[in-house]
């Protein structure tokens, strides 16, 4: 299982890095929860996200935008994506839970590039179909605080 | 409350924005989402799915942050130098409608009697 859940990041984050957007959302089941909060939000237990998707279609939505209506200057992330923990018990419907460090630099088209942001992902992953995909990602930054905007998902 | 409060009110989105200074060239802007201990469970989700619509990744506000950053450089630049776009004239009244730049030039109306200019 661990194998299967380092695949996944590794084809997760270069989808990402790749700028292949369309893809991101494959790595989701249809229903699922996708959110991008601080450590403190979590810990507090507030749940507005920066970023909240709770359908597979809000994550396409959210490609769309970037793709057709968003105004934001050109840029691209490098993901490092840490070892995941399997954390907790296996559920009856097989779900997995599993927490990963994750490190983002974001390169801008002038060649700026800054430690964007860190954290953890919080990942419940089930078997769906033959296919291991996130039924929810919690992406927990350790800052409170975002350079300007946040386009791209982490 | 004044300069460095917004109340926001987007369809069910609601949050208090505090700007906070950091220097010259940096600000911080701190958001408090709100909703209300009655809230039903669906009016809730309501709230946290069109939080998407602001904040640093919102649909609505994600180009007014990117467009603030052109205009800063840009203004950095040319420090001498004075733009000025005017939209409906110079005045402060009530308008009935928001394509108006009334509330702003009045914030910087007040802004200015604050500071002594």
């Amino acid at each position: 299982m661990l194998e299967r859940v380092v695949r996944l990041n590794a084809d997760y984050a270069r989808a990402i890095d790749d700028d292949r957007l369309e893809d991101w959302p494959g790595f989701f089941t249809e229903k699922c929860l996708y959110k991008i909060t601080s450590a403190d939000n979590h810990r507090r237990g507030l749940e507005a996200g920066v970023i909240y998707a709770d359908t597979n279609g809000m994550l396409r939505d959210r490609v769309a935008a970037l793709r057709e209506a968003n105004v934001y200057e050109r840029q691209t992330y490098r993901h490092l994506v840490g070892l995941p923990a399997l954390v907790g018990p296996i559920n009856e419907d097989g779900e997995v839970r599993a927490e990963t460090p994750f490190l983002v630099v974001r390169i801008m088209r002038n060649g700026t590039m800054d430690l964007f942001a860190t954290g953890r992902y919080l990942d419940a992953l089930v078997d769906d179909g033959g296919a291991l995909r996130l039924r929810e990602r919690v992406v927990v930054c350790d800052s409170g605080r975002f350079d300007t905007l946040l386009a791209i998902p982490l | 409350m004044f300069p460095n409060l917004v109340i926001q009110q987007v369809q069910n989105s609601l949050a208090v924005r505090q700007i906070l200074p950091k220097g010259v060239e940096a600000m911080e802007l701190h958001w408090t989402y709100i909703g209300f201990a009655d809230d039903d469970a669906e009016m809730r989700q309501r709230r946290l799915r069109q939080a998407n619509l602001v904040g640093p990744a919102g649909y609505v506000s994600m180009e007014d942050g990117c467009v603030g950053g052109f205009v800063q450089r840009g203004a950095a630049a040319a420090s001498d130098e004075v733009s000025v776009v005017n939209m409906g004239g110079e005045g402060t009244e009530s308008m009935d409608t928001r394509a108006t730049e009334a509330s702003v030039r009045g914030f910087w109306k007040a802004y200015r009697r604050y500071m002594g200019h």
